[in-house]
């Protein structure tokens, strides 16, 4: 049973941690004045590895603590940066 | 970590994740496979449509009329409309009277037939910022204008292609939502595969027919997995790239639809593309003089070729514009260089410029993904690594009940017995379903009310009944033994693929003579030898595996067969 619940951790810590990467992906080259959708699309051409990669990661990580924190953590963290680029796009209207 | 080793941990993810959504991806590959073809099984399924393909007709003589008969879908109108309408504004518009918004027709150079559709706004609506439409489709032979009737079902387009990618069932996605976790399990089972077998370039090569049975699989198992391994993985990829953006990680119309929504306007502004009804009625202009300029643009760009989209929005306002697009079969990017004019003038209001590198990967990977070229050979090479998907899977569920089997009678466990059940379902069983469904098809008459859904409970019923008959049958399998009903599914699969091909002889004249040699109908005459080639190496397989006897391994006691 414990090795469901490190296969649903790797799981969802993949799947957060690559949501932030997509709308950080998307958000800060936008932000930097790159094409919305040209962003868009690199951002979803990277996310199935980057999804694979992190997965991976957390299913044969040893300190699963440390990485399971790590990839959370820094998914969360991607979320919020996005969230405040975009308000701050959407606030100058550029 | 649980495991000793990577290694380890690689295998349990391998032999585990592959077992349990191997069963869904099982019917991805299979239908998937028969996907490529699907136009052809239409073709098959519906009589009246065996003719050559056609291009787009003329707009002004015949569409136009063709559009104004499309009606609202009445159960779309029963189900949206409630959620689309203020009745505080004014009185709910009766279905039939609803105004066109948005007309489209499509085609691909192996349709005969023409998919036509309208999109109805709806007046007083809630949220006047949303997409308000109701929908209402129709498909007709372009040679005359007529309608196919509505209640024949296209079983390759609207039946075997939605189940590859969404189970067909639709509720809450819930279909899309599977075969994408299954889809991610199939790249992790893969980079897994490859991971545990380190010999993999001897493995492309490897089947030792003289070994025991467990072995043999396995040889099976990791040859048909390896030969088409870039092939399994490009389309595990590119159909996770397909859908990505709108069902699995949908940030940019959820969290940064605000974003989303600012550039899209930009853009509609920078494009000169008019982004709502001016309110001004105006009559369309000649659509065939604006198909006429298209082309002519496109061979300019020494892109010569039909009409595959053709959109017109804003129908009969001041702002209508109708936009063209190619039938892009002369190539693997699914691109359609939209050239987009002024509905009332005919002037071109904007041609869509060459895309940058992200996105022509993206259209090149969804190309390859769905084929929309014209390339024969490479459709059927696409057949059978689909094929040979459905062989890795398949083999994949037998080795895993050929290693436990004798294990799981010692301890008198059911596992083994239970995996096999399924194995049997989704293997033999859902090929029995596929061809029962095919041969209802050619027994209803084409007369008959509801024969489409008709035709959808055959396949479920059957697909159930090969289910309860694969664990009714698999007793044996709790004593180290083989579940008889592989054999007696792949009889039946043997005899309803040769009563199937007899069927559509017999109900619409077109045996093999004709379609292959006397009037030569490709699409035809390919679904009916498919069927029977199903046939034949489906009686081969019932004859050997019923030829095996099963003995007792005299040294380890357990069951083997000879």
């Amino acid at each position: 049973m414990t090795k469901f619940w490190s296969v649903l951790g790797a799981f969802a810590g993949g799947y957060i941690f690559t949501w932030g990467f997509i709308s950080l992906m998307v958000a800060g080259p936008v932000y930097a004045g790159l094409d919305f959708h040209s962003a868009e699309y690199t951002a979803f051409l990277l996310a199935l590895p980057v999804f694979l990669l992190t997965f991976f990661w957390l299913f044969i990580s040893r300190q699963i603590v440390l990485s399971h924190t790590l990839i959370f953590g820094s998914g969360a963290l991607a979320i919020g940066l996005s969230l405040w680029l975009q308000t701050l796009m959407l606030n100058s209207g550029a | 970590m649980q495991f000793n080793s990577t290694r380890q941990a690689m295998a349990w993810l391998h032999t585990w994740l592959g077992l349990i959504l191997g069963f869904v991806l099982m019917v991805c590959f299979f239908f998937g496979a028969l996907s490529v073809f699907d136009r052809e099984i239409d073709r098959w399924s519906i009589p009246e449509t065996r003719f050559d393909p056609q291009p787009m007709p003329s707009f002004d003589n015949m569409l136009m009329d063709v559009f104004s008969r499309i009606e609202p879908e009445e159960n779309e109108y029963k189900r949206q409309m409630p959620r689309y309408h203020d009745s505080d504004a004014g009185p709910m518009t009766p279905r039939t009277e609803l105004p066109a918004d948005e007309y489209w027709a499509y085609t691909t150079h192996r349709d005969p037939v023409l998919r036509m559709g309208a999109g109805f706004r709806v007046p007083f609506p809630k949220d006047p910022e949303s997409h308000n439409h109701i929908h209402g489709e129709i498909t007709i032979d372009p040679r005359s204008g007529a309608s196919v009737p509505d209640n024949h079902l296209k079983i390759g387009s609207e039946w075997f292609y939605p189940l590859h990618y969404s189970l067909n069932i639709n509720w809450n996605f819930l279909g899309f939502f599977i075969v994408g976790i299954a889809g991610f399990f199939m790249l992790v089972a893969l980079i897994t595969g490859v991971w545990i077998h380190r010999k993999i370039f001897k493995e492309f090569f490897t089947f030792r027919r003289d070994k025991s049975k467990q072995r043999r699989i396995l040889d099976m198992h990791n040859m048909t997995g390896v030969v088409a391994l870039p092939f399994h993985f490009f389309f595990a990829f590119t159909g996770l790239i397909i859908f990505i953006a709108f069902y699995y990680m949908p940030v940019t119309n959820t969290m940064l639809q605000p974003l989303h929504n600012m550039h899209q306007a930009l853009e509609a502004q920078q494009q000169g593309l008019p982004h709502e009804r001016s309110g001004i009625d105006a009559p369309l202009g000649s659509v065939d003089a604006m198909v006429t300029e298209a082309k002519r643009r496109w061979a300019s760009r020494d892109m010569a070729g039909e009409v595959g989209f053709l959109q017109i929005h804003h129908v009969g306002d001041a702002n209508a514009y109708v936009s063209i697009y190619r039938a892009g079969s002369d190539r693997v990017s699914l691109v359609g260089e939209g050239i987009h004019f002024n509905g009332v003038t005919g002037d071109v209001l904007r041609e869509d410029p060459p895309h940058g590198i992200s996105e022509s990967i993206a259209e090149f990977l969804t190309g390859l993904h769905l084929q929309h070229f014209e390339h024969w050979f490479l459709r059927w090479l696409y057949v059978i690594g689909g094929l040979l998907g459905c062989m890795c899977i398949a083999t994949g569920f037998m080795f895993f009940v050929e290693k436990r089997k004798q294990q799981h009678a010692n301890a008198g466990s059911q596992g083994s017995r239970i995996v096999d059940a399924f194995a049997v379902t989704t293997v033999t069983g859902m090929i029995v379903a596929t061809i029962a469904m095919l041969l209802a098809n050619r027994i209803i008459p084409g007369t008959t009310e509801g024969k489409g859904d008709i035709e959808k409970w055959v396949f479920c019923i059957t697909w159930a009944l090969m289910f309860i008959h694969a664990v009714v049958r698999s007793r044996p399998v709790a004593s180290a033994r083989s579940n008889p009903a592989w054999a007696a599914q792949c009889r039946l699969i043997s005899v309803l693929s040769f009563i199937a091909v007899l069927a559509n002889w017999l109900t619409t004249g077109d045996h093999l003579i004709k379609t292959l040699i006397t009037d030569t109908y490709w699409a035809v005459a390919g679904v009916d030898l498919s069927l029977i080639a199903s046939g034949i190496i489906a009686g081969v397989v019932a004859h050997r595996i019923t030829a095996l006897k099963p003995v007792r391994d005299t040294e380890t006691g357990e069951v083997v067969y000879e």
